[in-house]
């Protein structure tokens, strides 16, 4: 049974449409990126999911329960990181554990706090008050805090932002050690990077969703995938020996280089070397074209996003 | 898991925050040492005062309030019943500036989204933030009155201490008090539940302060004259009243309103 699974979830704010008809599965053990602008509905979507604030229409299951009639459940096994950590900064970092472990009837308090205050490295620091530490600091004992009750669902909104460099490779950090924890991991984001590095599949999001696949199959999808044969000097009759191979689809000459749409470069680039050197061009390296999941969010939400 | 872990969790929590708050705990210790400063002092100021200042008689209402008593001891009896009022005002004041922030300064620091996202329910969540200002202004209430009460003894002739501590007095402070404090947590909080800054949240609760400021007017102008059943009444209608707002809480306190329209 997936871990999340959404089904024409819809929000409204008076006039206003935050979430539209959203419909997403989430399987277990997965990290899944929501990836969307400021205003998109990510954090309206996340608090759906995370049952504090209820759908207007549609409903969800999250850990196996739902939203709308099993709410204190589904608080009870969702872990949920909000946008600032909202930590109690004038008291010991511990004992901002501590609480949290009494609200979720945790037990072995103390053990299930030094596990994770060890893990992110804080240990040494239980009993500062947290308006002492580092952003990073701060943001990783909120992530601690919500993991303490082991909770099967991960809602992770905005992490690393507002953080220095430093301070949000500290927290990708963290959140890439979980990954082996085999807890579904809802992160928000608009760090495509960040994205791309911790997650298995990405949901592009605008009030509606747009899109939802691995990084690779929405480039894919796209883009097709592209192989950029290095030849020295590209002209127009190395274009049209290439383009005339079985399996190439579409050519363009850039530079040195001509970069060609391939279902399958794996069958096809052997021909298309062969070809090429037999035409006499010096084939330098070739290599595929890696569009980056920038320019996939930028292609899906500038083109397809219109909609409010 | 426990519902009463967690209300008892959540004021474990209150009470630390308060103990690391210097206005709050200013207002806690604060409120108590004046009030019991002014009492003695205005005591003690009178007792120095020659037997018969003005020659006046002293108004049949002092006089009906002294019982036998006459002259500069039976002032000093009918401001101690002011004073009295003046201690019931400390339930009011410490639990509602407390309660004031309870909500509101949560939400202005960040800290009521992960808190809400836990499976506390609202009636728990509100229970802690009821309790955890109530205690210490009932505390302080009961530690000032006791502060006076030793000056008192130790400092007032026989006669002026044994109209001190009666009935009436008591019954007030053991049980209005802590009614009292609740009435004014529960308004602080609903205010708080409805704001967006602690300390007109803080102002606009006093105003719960105000039918016990109306008490005091009407025992200064003799028109109210405190008793057992005036106590027991007053009691009645406090536990209606907090009863009410409880209620009333409960409905103001809407968690998706609280998250989503506050900014």
């Amino acid at each position: 049974m997936n871990a999340i699974i959404a089904h024409e979830l819809t929000r409204r704010f008076d006039d206003r449409v935050a979430v539209d008809h959203l419909s997403i599965e989430v399987a277990p053990g997965e990290v899944i990126g929501f990836l969307g602008p400021n205003g998109a509905g990510k954090t309206t979507t996340v608090r759906m999911l995370a049952g504090l604030i209820a759908p207007t229409s549609g409903t969800a299951e999250v850990a196996g329960f739902r939203i709308d009639t099993q709410v204190v459940h589904v608080r009870a096994r969702v872990g949920l990181l909000t946008e600032t950590p909202g930590l109690y900064d004038t008291l010991p970092a511990a004992q901002n554990l501590r609480l949290f472990a009494h609200l979720y009837g945790c037990d072995d308090v103390e053990g299930r706090i030094r596990r994770w205050l060890e893990r992110f490295g804080l240990w040494e620091r239980r009993d500062d008050p947290p308006g002492s530490f580092s952003k990073g600091m701060r943001q990783k004992l909120a992530i601690a805090r919500a993991l303490l009750h082991d909770p099967p669902v991960l809602f992770l909104d905005e992490p690393t932002s507002g953080l220095d460099p430093e301070a949000a490779t500290v927290v990708r950090d963290a959140i890439a050690s979980l990954r082996n924890d085999g807890r579904t991991i809802f992160l928000c984001t608009h760090n495509l990077t960040e994205a791309e590095r911790l997650c298995d599949r990405v949901a592009l999001f605008k009030t509606r969703l747009i899109a939802v696949d691995t990084p690779r199959a929405l480039r894919d999808q796209l883009f097709g995938r592209q192989v950029a044969f290095h030849v020295g000097r590209a002209d127009d009759a190395l274009l049209a020996v290439l383009r005339a191979v079985p399996g190439v689809i579409e050519v363009a000459r850039n530079d040195s280089r001509l970069v060609a749409r391939i279902d399958d470069p794996e069958a096809t680039n052997p021909a298309a070397v062969r070809a090429l050197v037999a035409a006499g061009a010096d084939v330098r390296f070739v290599g595929e074209v890696r569009h980056s999941l920038e320019e996939v969010y930028h292609e899906l939400l500038g083109a397809r996003a219109g909609t409010p | 898991m426990s519902s009463a872990t967690r209300v008892r969790a959540l004021i474990a929590k209150e009470w630390s925050e308060l103990l690391h708050s210097r206005l709050l705990l200013a207002t806690v210790v604060g409120v108590p040492l004046i009030f019991v400063g002014v009492a003695s002092a205005n005591m003690l100021t009178v007792a120095a005062l020659p037997p018969d200042p003005t020659g006046d008689p002293l108004p049949a209402y002092m006089l009906e309030m002294c019982d036998g008593l006459d002259g500069i001891p039976c002032v000093q009896v009918y401001l101690a019943s002011m004073f009295h009022l003046l201690f019931l005002m400390t339930p009011m004041v410490i639990p509602s500036t407390i309660a004031a922030h309870g909500v509101v300064g949560e939400k202005n620091a960040k800290t009521l989204e992960p808190l809400l996202a836990t499976p506390i329910t609202t009636a728990e969540l509100l229970l802690a933030k009821t309790v955890a200002p109530l205690v210490p202004g009932v505390l302080a209430t009961w530690f000032g009155y006791a502060a006076w009460m030793a000056i008192a003894f130790a400092t007032m002739p026989r006669p002026v201490v044994a109209h001190l501590l009666t009935p009436p007095w008591a019954l007030a402070m053991v049980f209005a008090a802590p009614l009292m404090a609740a009435f004014s947590t529960l308004i602080g909080l609903m205010v708080s539940s409805r704001s967006t800054d602690p300390r007109a949240a803080q102002q606009v609760a006093g105003l719960g302060v105000l039918p016990l400021v109306g008490l005091i007017f009407g025992q200064l102008s003799g028109l109210v004259l405190v008793s057992a059943p005036l106590v027991i009444a007053l009691c009645a209608c406090l536990l209606v009243l907090d009863a009410g707002l409880w209620w009333l809480a409960t409905q103001v306190f809407e968690r998706e309103a609280i998250l989503t329209r506050w900014k």
